[in-house]
């Protein structure tokens, strides 16, 4: 949020594959997300859309396979360093830091990233805040429509509201690309519509947006290129149109009986 | 399609071996396997000739693990069956070695009958009243683990307070609950063995206890009950089952186990308050090396323990070992060493335990929604004037015995502040804190005598004590941090009892060092000359020392760095989502934390003059979990409670004029912390301040307050509607008249 344009880069998972314990989770799942479109994926529940998303932010190590960002390969680095890297994420079960306001989450977020201030605060008397820092929470409330929320506790909102906190939350770290796990679940009908428009026009400004969202509607409406995952593999990309028309997406869907029927 | 493709490459193991092996994670196997070996070896190196000596010290191993394996049992049962980690069994324990001894030395009841009495009516009796006075709203209110743990705390630090109070520090020696004498013998001549009727008993009790649970479990539809919860909690409470009967069921066979395991202890060990039960605290690591999961685990380990505690402490003579014997503490304390490092190993080995519920300490650290400070320089110069005119006034106005307790009170401020900033602020469960000023003070007492601060005999220059204590609280710092490096994968119970662990090491290996005759006191600091040894200017010194933390530990709440622990301390997820590296924060917190408390013990036994290092001295390992307990129960997130608790737990017993009242105060209040969100300061706050959502009941009613003024007085004075008396007509129409006479 630094510029008038935002700079995306390229995420591309590449032939990512997950083991837990006896279960495959994800046998060589890959995909590219291009900057300034929403990318999204989708599938049936337990197809392991989170478990791509937990190894495309870190939090997993996959068994196999890497995630490059730009081209340069992210393998072996931990969460925090992804993040500060560009690459921002919201999760489908909230992560929000319920016993700050909604602007200190937001601060923090900012903050985060440098921490040339350890030292300075332990040993200071005055801790003021930074003007920079709080203009950027200022934005980032304004885009996704928060502003009112600021001295709110985080942990008194409701779903909704929360999902829209932790997607300006992910802003305010200046992210490249950002990873939506189901931001629309929880919502209501106009913070739908809502949070359509602001992905709309973070796409339009120039980032990378990788969406996972049950909401079919939505994800037709928003995506350049879907990806479709089911029991762990990638089973089809294409435009909406291309992924709608597909027989084995139906199938995915829909069960094998129901298409041959 | 028949067959999930995600399940093909399940890994497939079969026979009884392979799949026993299985449980055991595959770093332990090696390096287990490895240990074990080297262990044999070695005493088959040293076996020859010594076969009868051996044998008996193996014999005694049987006898101190049957011991350890009831304890561990019981834990493991309570763990499984109601979800709380049973830290109260070792006040279970030394309470019920007390009504035993009670019952046998002054009342005359047969042992055979008040062992019966004790281990059947007064320990299940314990562990029924928890649950019906403490865990059953607990579980009803569906309450955090973090609550339980508390209230579970509060039984520990109230039972011992008790004992505390009757029985003082006096150790008593009960009669030996089975003959020492010899129930057979094996084999004969050089190599004979002799088991003794207290080996016998010991052993038949563990059996005798296991075969009941098993008959209680397999051929009683309660206990069928009992077992569906501990094999699968989740799934049987989805049944039909009687929560309520389960879990007091639950907690009195805990109990019972925790009664028989500190009857059976305190003839060997001594029947005294904090000694006996810091000596069952350490049957937690059977309990750890059981995952507290397996109670079959959990009898093999307490046997596993005490054979080689026995075995090793034989063969650490320096006859054996002379090569090690210049680190004088290995060779003598062995039998308490082997527990504490094998809990130690394992909690470290094993990354997580089957643990139930969350790790976090969500209901105990803080009921109000605080703003991170983001004070100027202001408020900050105000704040310290003002307390800055206390810290002079105050003082001034004591006198004698009160500047005493004064000075005390000060001195464990500080210690206390250090478990706001780990626990309040960064939201990590350190039972370590006492273990860490008891560092802080150790190195204090050794650099002023002119004693390095290592379990060694060498001798250095003799140290200033103030710079000594500044030392202490520097070499501290990297301790700490290297004690955090668990914490960056662990939260929660597990970190507990990695704290706990390692202020059990610290006690084993460097406290309790037989090499230290001489040199534990100290004298108190010089400033440019200037003694502050007077009780009065020491009360001065220590209060600048306190202002400094204060405003140490509120810099760990302010600013940048204060939204950032916070921010760790709600979620650590999301705060690796923004970029924060919680390695280096939690690190430095734990660093930070450890700083504190070492100069708040350096304080302390500034204070005293000497350092004790005694069960009952301030610094071991039960202590640490009385300071957490005194400050849980104001609130972990606020500096004041650090010294509100620190006046609960010093001056109540000055009051009162015995030890452990305060204890008694404190386990109360623990017990009913689900009550308490926040603590007191935290419910306290939340009635005035409110939770940042809605208004607080404070303010409603003063809302409605000023309601009902605003109404009062718009509207007209009491009684304008009832007609005017003959009385006030007559006077009304006077001053009517007489103002017109006037006009």
């Amino acid at each position: 949020m630094s510029g008038d344009r935002l700079d995306g880069a390229v995420l591309e998972a590449r032939d990512i594959t997950v083991r837990f314990g006896g279960f495959l989770a994800l046998q060589g799942a890959s995909l590219v997300a291009e900057p300034g479109q929403v990318t999204s994926l989708i599938g049936p529940n337990g197809a392991g859309k989170t478990t791509l998303f937990h190894a495309i932010s870190g939090i997993l190590a996959p068994e196999q396979g890497e995630t490059l960002l730009d081209g340069r390969s992210l393998r072996g680095m931990t969460p925090d360093k992804r993040a500060r890297a560009g690459m921002a994420r919201t999760f489908q079960i909230l992560e929000l830091f319920s016993g700050l306001s909604v602007a200190e989450n937001l601060q923090v977020a900012v903050e985060g990233r440098s921490s040339n201030r350890i030292w300075r605060d332990l040993f200071s008397l005055r801790h003021p805040d930074n003007p920079d820092v709080l203009r950027q929470v200022r934005e980032a409330m304004d885009l996704v429509g928060i502003a009112e929320l600021a001295d709110r506790p985080a942990g008194s909102l409701p779903t909704g509201l929360s999902r829209l906190v932790e997607l300006a939350r992910a802003l305010c770290t200046d992210p490249q690309v950002l990873l939506l796990d189901e931001p629309a679940s929880g919502l209501s009908g106009p913070e739908t519509d809502r949070l359509h428009e602001v992905l709309t026009s973070l796409a339009d400004l120039g980032l990378t947006i990788l969406l996972v969202e049950h909401d079919i509607e939505l994800v037709m409406a928003l995506s350049k290129q879907i990806y479709v995952l089911d029991f762990g593999a990638m089973i089809a990309n294409g435009t909406p149109k291309e992924v709608r028309a597909n027989p084995a997406v139906r199938a995915a869907y829909l069960g094998t009986e129901a298409v041959d029927a | 399609m028949s067959v999930d493709p995600r399940l093909g490459a399940a890994r497939r193991t079969s026979g009884p071996w392979a799949r026993a092996l299985d449980l055991i994670p595959a770093r332990l196997r090696h390096w287990g396997v490895l240990a074990g070996v080297v262990f044999v070896l070695w005493v088959l190196a040293a076996a020859p000739g010594q076969w009868s000596y051996l044998g008996q010290q193996f014999v005694a191993g049987m006898s101190i693990g049957a011991i350890a394996a009831l304890g561990g049992t019981g834990l493991v049962v309570a763990y499984r069956a109601t979800g709380v980690f049973n830290f109260a069994f070792a006040g279970i324990a030394t309470a019920s070695a007390f009504i035993m001894y009670e019952l046998t030395e002054n009342n005359g009841v047969p042992v055979w009958l008040a062992l019966l009495m004790v281990v059947l009516v007064a320990g299940p009796a314990i562990g029924v009243l928890m649950d019906l006075v403490v865990f059953r709203s607990l579980q009803r209110r569906a309450a955090g683990t973090a609550e339980k743990l508390v209230a579970n705390l509060g039984v520990l630090i109230l039972l011992l307070g008790i004992g505390g109070v009757i029985y003082g520090e006096t150790t008593y020696q009960p009669e030996n609950i089975f003959s020492a004498g010899q129930a057979f013998q094996l084999s004969s001549g050089s190599s004979a063995v002799s088991v003794s009727w207290s080996v016998v008993g010991n052993v038949s009790m563990i059996a005798a206890a296991a075969g009941g649970l098993v008959l209680l479990f397999r051929y009683t539809p309660l206990g069928r009950q009992v077992r569906a919860v501990v094999d699968r909690r989740g799934l049987a409470e989805l049944y039909v089952v009687n929560a309520n009967k389960i879990s007091m069921l639950s907690w009195a066979i805990a109990a019972a186990f925790a009664a028989l395991a500190g009857v059976l202890d305190a003839p060997i060990v001594g029947l005294q308050n904090g000694a006996l039960a810091l000596q069952v605290l350490q049957i937690i690591g059977v309990a750890v090396v059981a995952r507290l999961r397996n109670i079959g685990t959990a009898v093999a380990a307490g046997f596993g323990i005490g054979v080689v505690s026995s075995l090793g402490s034989a063969l650490v003579t320096p006859h054996y070992w002379s090569w090690l014997s210049w680190i004088p503490s290995v060779r003598q304390e062995f039998d308490v060493q082997v527990p504490v490092l094998t809990t130690i190993i394992f909690l470290l080995i094993y990354r997580s335990l089957d643990e139930s519920g969350g790790g976090g300490t969500a209901g105990v650290v803080t009921a109000t929604f605080s703003r991170i400070g983001r004070r100027s320089t202001a408020s900050t110069v105000r704040g310290v004037l003002a307390v800055g005119l206390l810290a002079i006034v105050v003082p001034a106005l004591l006198g004698g015995g009160d500047l005493v307790t004064a000075q005390k009170v000060v001195a464990y401020s500080v210690a206390f502040l250090s478990i706001v900033a780990i626990t309040g602020y960064s939201g990590h469960l350190s039972l370590a804190t006492a273990a860490f000023a008891g560092l802080g003070a150790y190195i204090t007492v050794r650099l002023r005598n002119g004693l390095l601060p290592l379990p060694l005999a060498t001798s250095i220059p003799h140290v200033p004590v103030l710079l000594a204590m500044v030392i202490g609280a520097l070499i501290v710092i990297p301790i700490g941090v290297i004690v955090g490096y668990p914490a960056l994968r662990r939260r929660g119970l597990i970190l507990g009892l990695i704290t706990l662990a390692f202020a059990q090491v610290v006690d084993a290996f460097v406290f309790q060092d037989p090499s230290w005759t001489s040199g534990r006191n100290t004298d108190r600091p010089d400033l440019f000359g200037w003694s502050l040894s007077g009780d009065r200017s020491f009360l001065y010194f220590e209060l600048v020392v306190l202002g400094l933390v204060l405003l140490l530990v509120r810099n760990l709440r302010s600013g940048a760095l204060g939204r950032v622990l916070g921010a760790m301390r709600d979620s650590e997820r999301g705060a690796v989502s923004v970029g924060i590296s919680l390695r280096r924060y939690k690190l430095l917190i734990f660093g930070a934390s450890a700083f504190i408390a070492a100069i708040g013990g350096s304080l302390i036994v500034q204070q005293t003059g000497t350092l004790n290092v005694n069960p009952d001295g301030p610094f071991s390992p039960l202590f640490g979990l009385y300071w957490f307990g005194a400050v849980v129960v104001f609130g972990l997130s606020y500096r004041v409670s650090a010294i509100l608790a620190a006046i609960l737990y010093i001056a109540v017993d000055v009051a009162v004029g015995q030890r452990g009242a305060s204890l008694i105060i404190i386990g109360a209040i623990a017990l009913f912390v689900g009550y308490l969100p926040g603590g007191i300061i935290g419910t306290v706050l939340q009635f005035v301040r409110g939770d940042g959502i809605s208004p607080s009941p404070a303010q409603q009613s003063l809302a409605r307050f000023a309601r009902a003024r605003a109404q009062a007085d718009d509207a007209p004075p009491p009684g304008h509607d009832l007609a005017p008396s003959r009385f006030a007509e007559r006077l009304l129409a006077g001053t009517g008249s007489s103002s017109g006479g006037g006009g």
